[in-house]
């Protein structure tokens, strides 16, 4: 997780506004715009690329993707905190993955039984969740340390962020690639030529580029890049 | 010394528990999603078994419907350890009768499982599908692929003196009994051919293909 940057407003057991006001309510908003807007997971920490670049072809699957990321994350960093007392220092990685593989597998099970087509179409992808670094990195940097409500917030804003990109990245794949969003045409085949570059790997990297940028311009405008 | 044999027992009751959470939570979750995901598989069987047989199916054909259309179509026997799937012809200009054959055998990573059809003769290949692998994607995984699979139409599983013929060549494939492999998925081909060659054997074995020479 070393690309990740220090939260000053995330240290340990500071979720004292829930006592008074009920959910989170001082501190969740930090946390949800921290989590999927100032440090988006993708845009801004770099970080699950793999799937982002590997499944955005279409943006059903991309959608998909991200469901299937927001409910592993979401789940894990909230069982995780409420384990966090009780879980010894030395295998708390080992007992992070356990539950991390155990939501996927869950997930993925549920996609074979009532998703079939998009289960094959994204292949390993699903599986490869576990050892996506956004999951772990939320367990780690977040919900070993604060409350389940805050932990679930937390992880919620970084599995919103992470599909908001991958959703982005696969609208234009889609757009320009096939021509349509979701399935219905939008730009007509009789004037449009179909750009298979987008659909294939460079497409997602050229996207993918223009993104970061862009996130990087809106957050930090034209300041010097030092 | 005791509170670090304290801290040992400890670790090993809380994995123990994490352990067993999880478990449970697999456990439930795989028993309760069992039977759809069987009903899938299934489906997905019969739709690649009328695949090879050249029967059209709309792709949004309910589970239902789709039973009833292959119970209508296709006829299961098996002769000697083949799993043989017949076409009944619904009308005469559909051409000769086809047959398709389940095929099995290990790929890289895990078992490849697919239907193969083939003519009158039980020798020339109409069409091939392998719908159930764990082949690397991109390079193994593409023996699944349309451009692959389309090279099969025509070939013949056993040569002019009966022995399984077929093969899989790095390039520049030629003739009836040549297809062009996959670059980057040598192992993967090899043990394509070598579920070709299986089949091959046992429709000789079965005497199916001297039946009519």
């Amino acid at each position: 997780m070393s690309s990740e940057k220090p939260h000053p407003s995330r240290d340990a057991e500071s979720c004292g506004a829930c006592q008074n006001h009920g959910f989170c309510e001082g501190r969740g908003l930090a946390v949800f715009k921290e989590g999927s807007w100032t440090s988006n997971p993708v845009a801004i920490q770099t970080l699950g690329i793999c799937p982002a670049l590997a499944v955005t072809t279409r943006l059903e699957n991309s959608l998909v993707m991200g469901g299937a990321m927001i409910f592993v994350v979401m789940g894990s960093s909230f069982l995780l905190s409420l384990l966090r007392h009780w879980t010894p220092r030395r295998v708390r990685l080992i007992a992070s993955v356990a539950v991390i593989a155990t939501f996927v597998i869950i997930i993925d099970q549920f996609l074979r039984a009532f998703y079939w087509d998009m289960s094959r179409q994204l292949g390993p992808y699903v599986g490869l969740i576990i050892t996506n670094c956004i999951v772990l990195g939320r367990a780690e940097a977040f919900a070993m340390q604060n409350k389940p409500q805050l932990a679930i917030i937390d992880a919620l804003a970084a599995g919103i962020g992470f599909t908001a990109i991958l959703a982005i990245v696969g609208f234009f794949r889609e757009l320009l690639g096939e021509g349509t969003v979701l399935g219905f045409t939008v730009l007509d085949p009789q004037w449009y030529t179909k750009n298979l570059v987008m659909v294939l790997a460079p497409g997602a990297f050229v996207v993918m580029g223009f993104l970061i940028a862009f996130f990087n311009w809106l957050q930090h405008g034209n300041a010097d890049k030092s | 010394m005791t509170g670090n044999v304290r801290d040992s027992v400890y670790t090993v009751c809380y994995t123990l528990a994490v352990g067993a959470l999880c478990a449970t939570l697999l456990t439930g979750a795989a028993q309760f999603t069992a039977p759809y995901r069987e009903a899938n598989q299934r489906a997905d069987e019969m739709r690649n078994i009328l695949a090879v047989l050249k029967v059209s199916v709309d792709p949004r054909t309910s589970a239902g419907e789709l039973t009833r259309l292959f119970d209508s179509r296709v006829r299961h026997e098996s002769i000697g350890s083949l799993a043989v799937y017949r076409r009944l012809s619904a009308s005469a200009d559909e051409g000769p009768e086809l047959v398709a054959v389940k095929v099995e055998g290990p790929g890289l990573w895990g078992p490849i499982r697919g239907f193969v059809s083939l003519e009158r003769d039980w020798n020339t290949i109409r069409s091939v599908t392998f719908h159930d692998h764990q082949e690397t994607p991109g390079l193994g995984a593409e023996i699944s692929g349309e451009a692959f699979l389309r090279q099969f139409q025509g070939k013949r599983l056993l040569d002019d003196t009966g022995t399984p013929g077929l093969r899989i060549v790095s390039s520049g494939a030629a003739g009836t009994w040549e297809v062009d492999g996959l670059s980057g998925a040598t192992i993967t081909c090899d043990r394509v051919e070598d579920i070709l060659h299986d089949l091959a054997g046992q429709i000789r074995e079965e005497r199916l293909w001297e039946q009519r020479p």
